[in-house]
């Protein structure tokens, strides 16, 4: 059976899973008209807020990313399980208490301004699209690779399958749908992780093998990958980063911005009980660990296996320098390459071209200036291969030689990820447009179909905007998506935490804070990326010599929300104060106690 | 021009292209002017007439004509553009009622001969026209600007108390005849002669001897009437009254085709059509000085209600109607059950169906007593479970959920039911949603009503405006799946739980917004009508919700009928089963045109309350 085949098997049986277990958790409906104890148990929960929580950047791109820039990029993993850790036990329980289910509604309601929720609509709908590009660029890779089209087509067909998703499937509901999303994600990006381990380092769990032996060269793997990649002049794996503060606001950024984006938080009010909501909270944090933990060991891994393809001796115990001349220069030939390499040449996600005519493939860094000479001296002529970062988890188990089911299972994985987070995204957005801001803003008279009417239209038009600009997206998946915590972060968060923890921050004040941190990050970030990301309209190069204080458009949420607290606080000095009715209602929900009763005397 | 002729709307859309075809050769243009007679009373069919544009007015005096008429408010019935009339005349050979153009007027009519073959050829269409008198009644009773009025107007006089007169042989003496008359409790009788009848009332014979000096063995043959007034079975009730009205008599004979003697109808009968039965049903209650006799005139409540639907009364109204007798016979009980003294200081409250007047067979015990806080009564429960028992007694089964007032759960004082419903607001819990759900719907109906309204608006005072709750409780109404396919035919041709399929997301719906919405209402019908004055939801979904709901209601009344076995301590073992093969064609229709309204507010719940997860 050819490999094409085995992925629409797997594909096909992981959809055919996912509407059975729909139709299943539909029609199992029991007898009785109330249900005791309120269903999902906090386990399932769990499971369906990680693959909620797991999007394309997590399982396509992060271990991508990390593999290209080595420690500088384990900031995605402490922002965002930070992040994670933030909502669950700074916010999520407070917005509960408060009894509003999205974030406008809060913000409408605590900051009792129609130009509030307005404000928090924008917001939203910004990030939430941001976040949809980076969804689509990774939902395009998967679908162009196993569908063995070019990643265009890929983005196309990705676009009308989350769409068809989220208005059919969307719309039910799908907790257990949820359930076996995260399963197949989570075991479509372990096994291979597995298998990989155990061949490069015989420890069967990659967390461990990370650390371990590389077997073939007897060397601990960290330090094998390093040497290799300082002889290809890339950045030493490990190596600390130029400029730290970018990295903690970086992290700092990600962190804030999980607090903004909408599809997360509607999970911690599915679970009736409080008690289940804290435990499906705990729950959701192991399985997304469990991901999150794997990723830094596929991306070395990964990044080795792809050095040693590239540079098939380079995996042996080398003793100096001198060897390792004359095992670079002894790369493979372009005809002998591997048959992975050519299928995703058919995407059009790895390019080679052979600059020096010698019919070998040299890949190395050509934009490291201190290596040039080096480069020179063994007849190199730039870097011959480009290999787009998304592309690494899924072509993993190809490079690692990995039997052809399992590279079905991975595309399983990764679609089933792109789509759960992108199909609660559009949902979230097509809310904010049809609810928040044509019902309860534009329109109030608008009929009930008008305004599910309205829904399907945004839900259509959020997707066409953002696959339009994945198609060229001003950033690997996982970047795009920071950048969407970048702005998230910037405005909305500011405006959560003083909801909550401020009784007298008052309207005038939040809005005027929104407004500048979504300004000025939205302004940094189209100053390096292009306006509304069209690359063309970039007015600065997006390097780090043009960043302000060494600070990357990645990182600028975090300055953002200083900009937010700051200007909020300024306003709100010399605005009339907040109501006393919002006083005692923000009291009322920061207590511990009954809320009912708080109102009540 | 038959071009103008919309062949889209009911019931010609059922038709196949080619009999669209044979429709649209064969209708004929009209057009009137204001005040002529498109079709007068007992005129030959024409066929059935589709107005195009202008006003028709139909009315019941077949004398005078024009305007006049008009202004004597003797219309009864007017239609409109796209509404279609005369389809009586052409089942019944001639119309019953003058219709008289209101405004200019354009008209297409079918020909009889073309719908009669209409109606051979497409069942679907002939059932539209053809179905059982009580769904043909249901049709016309929506275009009635007065529901009552075309209820009792489409009441036949067979439907009605036809009595059975005292008939007398010729040469029977007036002293004989009154002292017949007085035996037989009869105000009238009919004397024989020959082949003839002659009514002669009590009336008559006061005349007869008194102010004709007539001796009283005069043959009463000689001073009854010969010129009877008579009207057929089928005849409506309506035409009964009008004769009595004109000719200012009190009795119509009753005769069939074959000038055969069916009966006597009365105008006290007529009269009390409607209400008699509610009538006599409350009166015996208010009456009923012992437990006894209520037991004995609560029995006559499943009688009643077989009545009033085979009268073809909307099913809304018997449901209104009931409810108010249901929580008299209560109140009634509770007068003579629970001491004088503490009538002040205690309510008692009817619970879900009942306390939302939505149950039509005598439902399960949902009740409950609010107490006065700090109350001293000791012998409470011990009263509360007579009350219970004797309630089972009347036939009024036992709640299986145990909330009865014989449950101590269900006997709170203001404070404490004010506190259990907050605390099962912030539950979450299953039961706790069940039993908020029941206590929303609560009404009081005995003792003292203002302790209800202080726990209630405590209540409403302390739910908070929180979604989160609201959602969850939202929730159970998308438990069951509508069965419909995604092309909105019926799922499961036998049989469906009409409570699952239908009733329960609508009045659970309803409940979820009316309850957020803090409208102290409970019956769902006028939740809806109190949603919309609110602007909480928009008019065309809350009718659209009415007509369901009063729909499958209905559809579950009739099977719950036809499988009902006269004796009225007998339960229902399946009350919400609704047999599909028992409907015809045209209520298919309207079940799965109800059925979809269901499926869209479903959607509509799961978009207000975000119940996507």
């Amino acid at each position: 059976m050819s490999q094409f085949m085995i992925n629409m098997l797997f594909v096909g049986g992981s959809f055919i899973l996912y509407i059975g277990i729909a139709y299943w958790a539909r029609a199992g409906s029991t007898k009785e008209f109330y249900v005791a104890g309120g269903g999902v148990h906090p386990i399932a929960n769990g499971m369906a807020t990680a693959a909620d929580w797991m999007s394309a950047a997590s399982f396509i791109s992060m271990a991508g990313i990390i593999a290209a820039t080595g420690y500088a990029s384990s900031a995605y993993l402490m922002g965002w399980t930070g992040g994670y850790v933030i909502l669950a036990m700074l916010l999520a329980p407070y917005l509960r208490k408060f009894g509003k289910f999205t974030v406008p509604d809060f913000i409408g309601e605590r900051f009792y301004s129609r130009g509030a929720r307005l404000m928090a609509v924008l917001c939203l709908i910004l990030a939430s699209v941001t976040y949809v590009i980076g969804q689509m660029t990774g939902a395009g890779v998967a679908f162009s690779r196993f569908l063995e089209v070019s990643s265009e087509a890929g983005i196309w067909i990705a676009a009308a399958i989350v769409f068809l998703y989220a208005v059919f499937g969307g719309m039910k509901g799908i907790t257990y749908t949820q359930v076996a999303q995260y399963v197949v994600l989570i075991v479509a990006y372990t096994i291979p992780a597995v298998f990989i381990s155990l061949q490069l380092t015989n420890n069967p769990i990659p967390m461990f093998g990370m650390f371990g032996t590389h077997a073939e060269s007897g060397a601990p793997l960290l330090q094998k990958l390093s040497e290799v990649l300082v002889e290809l002049g890339f950045r030493d794996y490990a190596a600390d980063v130029p400029s730290h503060l970018n990295m903690v606001l970086f992290t700092l950024s990600l962190m804030v911005g999980t607090a903004g984006l909408p599809h997360v938080i509607i999970r911690f009010f599915t679970v009736p009980k409080v008690a289940d909501a804290r435990w499906s909270a705990g729950w959701a944090l192991v399985f997304i660990a469990l991901l999150y933990l794997t990723a830094p060991a596929v991306a070395s891994m990964a990044r080795l296996n792809l050095l040693t393809t590239v540079y098939p001796d380079a995996a042996a115990q080398v003793v100096d320098k001198a060897e390792y001349d004359q095992i670079l220069g002894n790369s493979i030939k372009y005809e002998n390459r591997p048959e992975w390499v050519k299928t995703w040449e058919g995407t059009g996600l790895i390019k080679f071209e052979d600059k020096n005519n010698d019919g070998q493939i040299q890949f190395y860094d050509d934009t490291n200036t201190t290596f040039a000479t080096e480069a020179e001296s063994r007849g190199w002529a730039g870097n011959e291969l480009t290999v787009n970062n998304d592309i690494l988890v899924l072509a993993n188990p190809e490079i690692a030689n990995l039997p052809s089911w399992v590279i079905g299972l991975i595309a399983a994985g990764g679609i089933a990820a792109a789509l759960s987070t992108a199909a609660g995204l559009l949902l979230a957005i097509s809310a904010a447009i049809s609810h928040d801001l044509i019902k309860k803003t534009i329109n109030p008279n608008i009929t009930e179909k008008g305004e599910m009417l309205a829904a399907r239209i945004s839900m259509a038009a959020a997707i066409v905007f953002a696959t339009w600009l994945g198609l060229n997206p001003p950033g690997f998946a996982a970047q795009v998506v920071a950048l969407a915590f970048g702005i998230a972060g910037a405005s909305i968060f500011p405006a959560l935490m003083m909801g909550i923890f401020s009784k007298k921050m008052n309207d005038k004040g939040a809005i005027a804070g929104m407004a500048a941190g979504l300004g000025c990050t939205l302004l940094y970030i189209f100053t390096y990326l292009g306006w509304f990301f069209v690359a063309s309209t970039a007015m600065l190069p997006n390097t780090p010599e043009h960043w302000i204080m060494g600070v990357s458009p990645l990182s600028f949420g975090a300055i953002g929300a200083v900009i937010n607290f700051v200007v909020a606080y300024a306003v709100c000095s010399v605005t009339a104060p907040t109501p006393q009715y919002i006083q005692d209602l923000v009291e009322s929900v920061r207590s511990p106690k009954g809320a009912g009763a708080a109102i009540d005397h | 021009m038959p071009d103008t002729f919309n062949v889209d709307q009911v019931p010609f859309r059922f038709l196949t292209e080619d009999e669209k075809i044979l429709l649209l050769s064969h209708v004929q243009y009209k057009a009137y002017q204001p005040l002529d007679i498109v079709l007068a009373a007992g005129q030959p069919s024409q066929g059935v007439f589709v107005i195009y544009q202008g006003r028709i007015a139909e009315s019941e005096c077949s004398t005078q004509p024009g305007e006049q008429l008009i202004q004597q408010q003797a219309a009864f019935m007017h239609y409109q553009a796209g509404e279609y009339f005369g389809s009586w005349s052409v089942f019944n050979g001639k119309a019953i009622h003058n219709f008289i153009a209101v405004e200019a007027t354009v008209c297409h009519l079918i020909p009889t001969q073309t719908l009669l073959e209409l109606i051979d050829s497409n069942s679907l269409f002939a059932d539209y026209f053809q179905q059982s008198l009580t769904a043909k009644r249901e049709i016309i009773a929506q275009h009635a600007p007065n529901q009552d009025m075309a209820e009792f107007m489409l009441a036949r006089i067979a439907d009605s108390t036809i009595r059975e007169p005292l008939i007398v042989e010729e040469g029977t003496s007036i002293e004989d005849a009154t002292r017949l008359m007085r035996e037989h409790k009869a105000d009238c009788l009919l004397a024989k002669k020959g082949n003839r009848y002659g009514m002669v009332t009590g009336t008559d014979l006061l005349d007869a001897v008194i102010l004709q000096h007539r001796s009283l063995s005069t043959d009463v043959s000689q001073i009854a009437s010969y010129r009877l007034i008579t009207i057929h079975p089928d005849d409506y009730l309506f035409n009964a009254l009008i004769i009595m009205t004109q000719q200012r008599i009190e009795r119509v004979v009753v005769m069939d085709a074959k000038r055969t003697l069916v009966g006597v109808i009365e105008l006290t009968d007529v009269l009390s059509q409607f209400s008699s039965h509610s009538h006599v049903i409350g009166l015996r209650v208010e009456r009923a000085q012992t437990v006894e006799e209520l037991r004995e005139a609560s029995f006559g409540l499943t009688d009643l209600i077989k009545a009033l639907i085979s009268t073809g009364v909307k099913t809304r109204f018997v449901m209104e109607l009931l409810a108010a007798l249901n929580s008299r016979i209560l109140s009634k009980l509770f007068d003579l059950i629970v001491p004088q003294e503490m009538h002040p200081h205690v309510c008692l409250i009817v619970m879900g169906s009942e306390g939302r007047g939505e149950q039509i067979m005598k439902t399960d015990q949902d009740n409950g007593l609010i107490y006065r806080d700090g109350l001293d009564w000791p012998q409470m429960h011990k009263v509360m479970n007579t009350f219970s028992e004797t309630l089972i007694s009347f036939g009024f089964p036992p709640c299986p959920g145990n909330i009865m007032v014989s449950n101590p759960e269900w006997v709170n004082s203001t404070k404490q039911w004010a506190e259990k419903l907050t605390r099962w607001s912030q539950s979450f819990e299953g039961e706790a949603t069940m039993n908020l759900a029941i206590a929303s719907d609560s009404k009081p109906v005995a003792g003292n009503t203002a302790l209800f309204k202080v726990a209630r608006n405590t209540f409403f005072r302390r739910i908070q405006d929180n979604e989160i709750f609201f959602a969850h409780f939202a929730k159970a109404a998308l438990r069951f799946d509508t069965p419909l396919t995604f092309f909105g035919r019926l799922k499961d041709s036998a049989g469906l739980d009409i409570k699952k399929a239908g009733v329960f997301p609508i009045v659970h719906g309803v409940r979820s917004i009316a309850l957020e919405s803090k409208v102290a209402e409970t019956n769902t019908f006028k939740r809806l009508e109190q949603l919309v004055e609110t602007g909480v939801l928009q008019k065309e979904l809350a009718d659209n919700l009415s007509e369901a709901l009063s729909y499958f209601v209905q559809v579950r009344l009739q099977q719950q009928i036809e499988r009902y076995s006269g004796d009225p301590t007998e339960l229902d073992e399946t009350p919400n089963e609704v047999n599909i093969k028992l409907l015809t064609a045209l209520e298919r229709q309207l079940l799965r045109d109800a059925l979809s309204v269901v499926k869209d507010f479903k959607k509509y719940l799961v978009q207000r309350y975000h119940l996507t997860f």
